[in-house]
């Protein structure tokens, strides 16, 4: 950690603790955070494959994409516009993204993929979570990767999780060659998991699962104090959550925590339904239907979670980034959908951004054959050194060992 | 200590080289290959262990009842009952008009299947209805794999049976499954492919000649079908031709009926590529069209891959995750020519793969973790937790609120997360590992001390583990270290240590202790002793939470 990355979290402890909002700043007293803040990165996954030509709308070639895509394409009228862009515009169901953009908390990167891309949900994730995009897979995630090698650097553990996804199953990302991130699902029960004591694992494949049992439970009940200790301390305090949100619902408890004081790097959260092979839009009124619904319910729950973590004073500790496994076809199918395609746009938001758009918008031709899709622009495994780099602070052995080789960064936060 | 001496659970390493290491799910150890190579019939001993492990993968726990029957027979008159088919099931009911809601097309305790849906709660309290029905044929699999079959094919095809905006083609999907569960697969793909509730789920229905939809052609042949395995080379345009020929397959507009629309079908020619040996299905018009579709699944099952594919997954569910090369040959291969011999009857694969010498090796004795199914539903069963009514409401209410715990632990049958079903099948290398993480171990602890409480699951129907009777079945009760011994093999595919026998001695008092054998006799003495009664309980009610909770017991 160096020096300017220490005095800006003692700062923001200091303005946070200067906020006297009730029963927290008792709470505080009570129970003082332990530690420093961490620079957190939130993982919005868009699970299905997002329809980036829909959600980034590329004006400047309207009238290719009109022929190649007719039956869904959002009328450019309206598009909402970025404040300094004529030739891109945004889903018109975007409206929070849209602010946070013209204030500059959320930069657009466009055109994000890989060389290796795939059409399978399954392997396209993969891709996404290993940073690996040859056929074959490799066992561990990015994520864990780097937290994993960043732990061996470090003397002392924390006792925090030091990656927490809030959803059913955990994500690959998370996993390394000994650990992985932890499960909460939500902030309201807590329960006490027994204490053990047992004999020996034997060595079998089922002493392997007992050893791996008890491991779990032992990690469980020291991190979910920690979460429980952080939920005790914070309760939200936007009004701004939508209910019936299931993303919402999510980055509420993530918001909680970090304000909570909870030291995890990196959270992951999911909304599925983008696979829109069907029915993407309304048939009488493109900028309605199912993804105009997903889209507004991302845009809504990124809109409150950003204000809530502003009320918190937590808004320069975080970054967060939104991502799909593939963007979706260029020529739409007859079902007023599209199939699986390539890159797409991937939002980043957070105070500390630049801003703006990086790359530009894609190139449709003027004849769009069915299997046509978009070529990549800039390297995922970019995004990701770029936010491990100069958002998280991360050290090179532990950069190298999340990417496994190098790539060029971006330009992306301000100093 | 005869549990601590089962063989294969001790038995250390045979091949290091083999041993698989799983990162982020590190082995502590070197863990165990099997030495039981191939499917040949097992030969070998026949007894306690063996017949478990058996039931405990075919049935959804095992009750004494299933114990004491199997016990009896020999390993081939094992499979002839668990492979035996079951009927058809009467349908699920309405059993949830109340005083607070009345559905207006269906009276109470007659089927929703076949009934318009004009209301707009209806279709949610049907679904719930489907799912809490689907669990109460789970809890009485009648001696057959049948049940557990249709749950495979479920997290094999899988369908999110919310999706389908109406319960009846949702029940028509799990009746298909349920009626080929030991049939054929090839014949449930043939009527998967054109199900309502597939062609709503996957998009078939809206695919039109003019530009295909490739949905249901990918997750077909991605996961239903050949696979991703090494050497399937299925490309991009077989996806692109397989949706052509697949046009024309909808549903009436109420979703209900399948039907066959030529007017939107591609007439064009489907050119295939090397994988499908460059096969060309000729494009027809009209009604003859939809014989394109009967070709192209006789082009899929042509390939070696359909067999092989499908025998990996049966491996993954009914063995074990790590899949080796060796396995590949001397395992998969063998079944997947049974499976291409028998033109994909499943039963005859089945009976090869749970009779054959592999399935045995000791190191698969409890080498996976229950999934939430098997874990919950397993010792409902075992504890005859089932919620025996006459009263239809309260029957489906103690089903639903098991389907309440199973939502809790991440496996609602019928919403499985997606298309490829529950990841603890498919995602390396963590497997059926997923299962178990800091929320998952909060609800199953959590489940199980419901059901150990005097209240049990809810108020009305007070379903809850009936530990009297099931104490009383086993070999002697009032001795301590017999009922410990007795309840540690009933309900654990792994033998407890010392340390956890050595708790369990002391809750029914420790050493020369007499307490538990006096309280035991006095309670088989005076049954109707409502004080005595309430000691017994309360101390079995602890005695098995401490066992049902351990690591041990989340093992099959």
């Amino acid at each position: 950690m160096n020096r300017r990355f220490f005095l800006k979290n003692t700062l923001s402890v200091s303005i946070l603790s200067s906020l006297a909002i009730d029963g927290w700043l008792k709470c505080c007293i009570l129970r003082p955070n332990e530690g420093r803040d961490v620079r957190s990165l939130v993982l919005v996954q868009l699970e299905g494959g997002n329809d980036g030509l829909s959600t980034v709308i590329p004006l400047d070639q309207y009238a290719n994409l009109t022929k190649a895509r007719k039956n869904i394409i959002i009328p450019d009228k309206k598009a909402l516009p970025l404040h300094d862009s004529s030739v891109t515009g945004l889903h018109p169901a975007l409206g929070e993204i849209q602010k946070l953009y013209n204030n500059k908390q959320l930069t657009i990167l466009q055109g994000v993929g890989c060389p290796n891309p795939d059409l399978s949900h399954f392997k396209a994730i993969d891709i996404w979570h290993t940073a690996y995009d040859l056929p074959s897979t490799i066992p561990t995630g990015w994520v864990g990767r780097f937290l994993e090698q960043e732990s061996m650097e470090r003397s002392a553990d924390s006792g925090h999780p030091m990656a927490v996804q809030v959803g059913p199953s955990l994500s690959k990302a998370l996993l390394g060659s000994s650990s992985s991130g932890m499960i909460v699902r939500n902030t309201d029960f807590f329960y006490d998991l027994i204490p053990g004591n047992y004999d020996p694992a034997p060595k079998t494949k089922a002493g392997d699962q007992l050893s791996f049992l008890r491991r779990t439970i032992e990690e469980s009940k020291g991190y979910l104090l920690k979460v429980k200790e952080a939920a005790m301390r914070q309760k939200n305090l936007s009004k701004m959550y939508p209910a019936g949100n299931a993303l919402a619902d999510q980055l509420k408890i993530v918001a909680q925590l970090i304000g909570g004081g909870l030291q995890t790097k990196v959270y992951v959260v999911n909304i599925k339904g983008f696979d829109t092979h069907d029915d993407q839009v309304d048939i009488s009124d493109t900028t309605q239907g199912p993804h105009a619904d997903l889209l507004s319910q991302v845009s809504r729950a990124i809109g409150a979670f950003e204000d809530d973590l502003a009320l918190m004073g937590k808004e320069d500790m975080v970054l967060g980034m939104v991502y799909s496994e593939f963007g979706r076809r260029i020529k739409s199918n007859a079902s007023w959908g599209c199939d699986h395609g390539t890159s797409a746009p991937v939002l980043l938001f957070g105070s500390k951004l630049k801003g703006g758009l990086v790359g530009h918008n894609p190139i449709i031709a003027d004849k769009v054959e069915v299997n046509d899709n978009l070529p990549m622009q800039i390297d995922f495994r970019s995004v990701y050194a770029s936010i491990l780099k100069d958002w998280l602070g991360v050290s090179k052995p532990a950069i190298e060992s999340s990417l496994m080789s190098t790539y060029p960064t971006l330009d992306l936060f301000n100093s | 200590m005869d549990q601590i001496s089962r063989s294969g659970f001790f038995r250390v390493v045979a091949n290091k080289a083999q041993a698989e290491k799983e990162p982020g799910f590190k082995t502590t150890v070197e863990a165990g290959a099997p030495e039981y190579t191939g499917i040949a019939p097992y030969g070998g001993t026949w007894g306690q262990e063996q017949v478990l492990h058996l039931l405990r993968r075919s049935l959804f726990g095992v009750t004494q009842e299933d114990y004491r029957y199997f016990s009896k027979l020999t390993l081939q008159q094992s499979l002839d009952v668990l492979l035996s088919d079951l009927s058809i099931p009467e349908p699920p009911i309405n059993a949830y008009n109340d005083s607070m809601y009345q559905d207006p097309d269906v009276p109470f305790g007659e089927t929703w299947v076949n009934c318009l849906v004009n209301e707009t709660d209806a279709n949610q309290k049907r679904l719930n209805s489907l799912y809490a029905w689907w669990v109460g044929l789970m809890l009485d699999p009648q001696r057959s794999i049948a049940r557990k079959m249709t749950l495979f094919w479920h997290n094999h095809m899988a369908c999110e049976l919310q999706s389908t905006y109406d319960a009846r083609p949702s029940y028509s999907y799990l009746a298909l499954i349920l009626k080929y569960a030991l049939g054929n697969f090839k014949t449930l793909i043939s009527e998967l492919t054109i199900c309502p509730a597939m062609l709503e789920y996957l998009s078939g229905n809206e695919s039109k000649a003019e530009a295909p939809n490739e949905n249901y052609s990918r997750e077909m042949q991605e996961l239903f079908t050949v696979g991703k395995g090494p050497d399937s080379h299925y490309t991009q345009e077989d996806i692109n031709a397989a949706a052509r020929v697949l046009t024309g397959w909808t549903t009436t507009l109420n979703g209900m009926k399948t039907i066959y629309n030529a007017a939107v079908h591609d007439s064009g020619d489907k050119h295939f590529s090397a994988f499908y040996n460059n096969t060309v299905i000729r494009g027809r018009t009209g009604k003859e069209s939809a014989e394109e579709t009967k070709e192209l699944i006789d082009m899929i099952f042509a390939t070696k891959e359909v067999a092989k594919h499908t025998c990996r997954c049966l491996y993954r569910w009914f063995v074990d995750s790590s899949l080796d090369s060796t396995i590949e040959v001397t395992v998969i291969d063998p079944l997947a020519e049974i499976l291409i011999e028998s033109k994909f009857e499943i039963k005859p694969v089945l009976r090869a793969l749970l009779g054959g010498r592999h399935f045995y090796d000791p190191v698969f004795v409890g080498c996976q973790i229950k999934n939430p199914v098997d874990y919950t539903l397993g010792f409902c069963r075992t504890f005859d937790a089932i919620g025996h009514t006459s009263d239809l409401a309260l029957q489906y209410k103690a089903w639903h609120s098991i389907v309440d715990l199973l939502s809790k632990q991440s496996m609602c049958p019928g919403e499985p997360p997606n298309v490829a079903g529950w990841p603890a099948y498919y995602l390396s290398p963590g497997y059926d590992k997923l299962w178990i993480n800091s929320d998952s171990i909060v609800q199953r602890d959590s489940a199980m001390d419901t059901l150990l409480s005097e209240q049990g699951l809810d108020s009305s129907t007070k379903i809850k583990f009936d530990v009297l009777t099931f104490t009383a079945g086993l070999s002697d009760p009032k001795d301590p270290d017999v009922l410990i011994a007795d309840s540690i093999t009933m309900l654990s595919a792994a033998p407890f240590g010392p340390v956890h026998t050595r708790f369990l001695r002391n809750i029914l008092g420790s050493g020369s202790d007499r307490s538990w054998t006096d309280l035991w006799t006095a309670h088989i003495a005076s049954p109707d002793d409502q004080q005595t009664k309430d000691s017994v309980t309360l101390l079995l009610n602890t005695f098995y939470n401490y066992i049902v909770k351990r690591e041990e017991c989340h093992l099959i």
